[in-house]
């Protein structure tokens, strides 16, 4: 187990920065997912942390103590690629040793910590087998082996499960939880799938463009997003976002929607922007499961009900999504029960509680959640 | 007339053969008539035979008894031997920085090399020669293994070079979080990928050295210190006059045959799809 500590730490590759000024702390035994879009410098920072790259700036922490200048193998990591990256002339037993030789351990003693991984993974009858004769899944499980025979004090995980499919991520997944637990290690995962991060992570971390957007809790992330990016990159499908504008007209100030819908602004709504001035440009959000379906128009005055041309319906059998167009460049999505039935075109209303309503103000930052008592 | 499929394939299937029997009977005559022209003696030699009438193998007795070819043939195993190993192990070093390394002149550098190549032999050949007698390794087969290498080394690096770039880095990354040091690294992870690459670079070299002929001229003297194809040019009859024809082909089989079975050994070796497995599924 280990303590990391980043601080200001920026990477630069030539002129553009992939990390810039990051601060993180992750304490003994954590699991700290890393998500973010694609070259947002998630690979970065873990090789940066794993001693593959060198900091532009700042420093690398290892239980307090400076590594920048450490090589990877006096840092106590162990890495698992998100291409495996096995060696393709070893056999499993070999590649899972290989580490254990370089340091010099004895003979028995890698022997040992071999079978124990292996039997640990459930490839103790893979061991003499090459890489290229393993399937996906099982060449995953041998990467990760090789990492957990050199029982690091920190595991880097870069995309492990990506190039799996649908059904063995899902696998996958839950052994790397069950794993964890058994192991009690500090982990640094990273990975651009959301669900990964949302089931594996005591903290997330959400980066966008080198810099840190949001670090917490997955529920505290999926309910307190602090701007608009964390708000729809947490969630699928992702959060409904209605850009708006605010004027002033004859009852005081209103409210435009998508779709030139004026209103007076809501009471609730104005309690946002507490004393200050009203901004010009808000955006508002809603969960697809706090949208609610309704027959008929005309609603409740604690929400904004908004009619809608449904375009797809998706059943999952448990629930049902329905995606249905606002104006021109809106689609709002709302999570129906199982039965919902709808065909594309049909006329809709969805009425959005103002009390579930997550507002965000004109540059993204978050201006107002729902509380948490009333379920994100 | 409109033929069936069937017809049509078997007539498509002969085209092929005969093709192929063209292009074998092309390749392997001149080897054959070498054979032919080995196992025959005095005027029989002047003859057009597809098989020799009465074969002999006096030939391949003479070229052992009247000349020194079997030191001739050592001299050739030495040299190439050498050239091999040196080229390989130069050049894998070379490729390495070359492929893995960032540095400044990388491009320029690589250039230069493939440069070296450019020049014809004849205009390297007295610069070489008064660097030969510089360094005091005229008539020797010293001078011959670091000549070649001038040869050898510019395919060697380029071609293990593009070899080592294919490899993937997370390979070298994963070796170096296992506390691999760079040495063991291209040992114990690179050599082994490259094989295919070290067989058929090894091979052509080896082919360069075996048949190189001007250099091996111009640099050795004394009959002992020849290597094959100067000894098989330079042989001589029983007279001024006379070309022992049925010694130089008979010479010329039993050096072929090594490259053969050389050929043969690597071929197993020259095996694609090394770097299975490593990675993606
Ligand atoms: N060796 C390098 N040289 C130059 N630029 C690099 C290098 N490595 C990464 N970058 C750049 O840094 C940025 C972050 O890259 P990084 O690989 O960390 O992204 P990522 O978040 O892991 O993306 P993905 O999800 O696609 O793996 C990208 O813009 C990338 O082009
Ligand atoms: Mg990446």
């Amino acid at each position: 187990m280990a303590r990391i500590g980043l601080s200001q730490v920026t990477k630069r590759f030539g002129g553009t920065e992939a990390v810039s000024g990051l601060d993180l702390d992750i304490a003994d035994g954590e699991f700290v997912v890393v998500v973010g879009p694609s070259g947002c410098g998630k690979s970065t920072l873990l090789r940066l942390v794993a001693g593959l790259e060198d900091v532009s700036s700042g420093d690398v922490r290892i239980d307090g103590q400076v590594v920048n200048d450490l090589p990877p193998p006096e840092r106590g990591i162990a890495m698992v690629f998100q291409s495996y990256a096995l060696y393709p002339h070893m056999t499993v037993r070999k590649n899972m040793a290989f580490g254990l030789s370089q340091a010099k351990l004895r003979r028995e003693e890698i022997d040992r910590r071999v079978r124990a991984s292996a039997t640990r993974l459930r490839i103790e009858d893979l061991l003499d087998r090459k890489p290229k004769s393993l399937s996906g899944g099982q060449r995953q499980r041998v990467a990760i082996g090789r990492a957990i025979v050199r029982e690091p004090k920190l595991f880097l995980f870069d995309e492990p499960l990506s190039n799996l499919d649908a059904a063995l991520r899902v696998e996958m997944r839950m052994e790397i939880a069950k794993l964890r637990r058994d192991l009690n290690a500090t982990v640094l995962y990273v990975t651009h799938d959301q669900t990964e991060a949302m089931t594996l992570a005591d903290r997330i971390v959400i980066l966008n463009q080198g810099r840190v957007e949001q670090v917490g809790e997955p529920l505290e992330l999926y309910r307190r997003p602090r701007n608009i990016f964390v708000a729809g990159f947490i969630g699928t499908p992702a959060i409904n976002l209605l850009p708006c504008t605010l004027g002033s007209g004859a009852e005081g100030t209103v409210i435009v929607l998508p779709g030139d819908r004026t209103m007076p602004l809501p009471e609730t709504l104005r309690a946002c922007f507490g004393a200050g001035e009203v901004p010009s440009r808000i955006t508002l959000g809603w969960r697809p499961e706090a949208v609610n379906l309704r027959g008929g128009t005309g609603g409740r005055k604690d929400a904004i009900t908004l009619g809608v041309e449904v375009e797809t319906v998706e059943h999952l059998g448990a629930e049902t999504f329905v995606h249905a167009r606002l104006d021109q460049r809106t689609i709002v999505t709302a999570t129906a029960g199982a039965n919902f039935q709808a065909q594309p075109g049909q006329r809709v209303a969805f009425e959005l509680p103002l009390n579930r309503c997550h507002v965000f103000d004109g540059e993204g930052a978050t201006l107002h959640h729902p509380s948490s008592g009333e379920e994100g | 007339m409109r033929l069936g499929y069937a017809q049509r394939r078997r007539l498509k299937r002969i085209g092929f053969w005969a093709l192929a029997a063209v292009i074998v009977i092309y390749t392997v005559f001149p080897f054959y008539w070498s054979i032919v022209t080995s196992m025959k003696t005095g005027s029989a030699l002047f003859s057009v035979d597809l098989l020799p009438p009465d074969p002999v193998w006096e030939n391949y007795h003479l070229i052992f008894a009247e000349q020194p070819f079997a030191r001739n043939i050592g001299n050739s195993v030495l040299v190439a031997v050498a050239v091999v190993a040196l080229s390989l192990a130069l050049a894998v070093t070379a490729a390495f920085a070359f492929g893995r390394l960032r540095f400044r002149g990388r491009v320029g550098l690589l250039l230069a090399i493939l440069a070296v190549s450019m020049f014809p032999q004849v205009a390297v050949l007295s610069g070489m020669f008064t660097l030969v007698r510089w360094l005091g390794l005229f008539n020797s087969l010293f001078a011959l293994i670091l000549t070649y290498l001038i040869f050898t080394l510019p395919f060697t690096v380029w071609v293990l070079t593009t070899f080592m770039r294919e490899l993937p880095k997370e390979l070298e990354e994963a070796a170096i979080v296992d506390g691999a040091k760079p040495l063991t690294i291209l040992t114990r992870i690179y050599l082994p990928l490259l094989v295919p690459a070290l067989a058929t670079t090894g091979l052509l070299a080896f082919i360069v050295a075996w048949n190189e002929f001007l250099f091996a001229l111009t640099f050795t003297l004394s009959n002992e210190m020849r290597t094959v194809p100067v000894a098989i040019a330079l042989m001589t009859g029983g007279s001024q006059y006379e070309l022992p024809w049925g010694q130089i082909m008979a010479a010329s089989v039993v050096v072929t045959l090594p490259l053969i079975a050389l050929v043969l050994v690597c071929q197993r070796m020259i095996v694609s799809g090394l770097t299975a497995g490593a990675v993606k599924g």
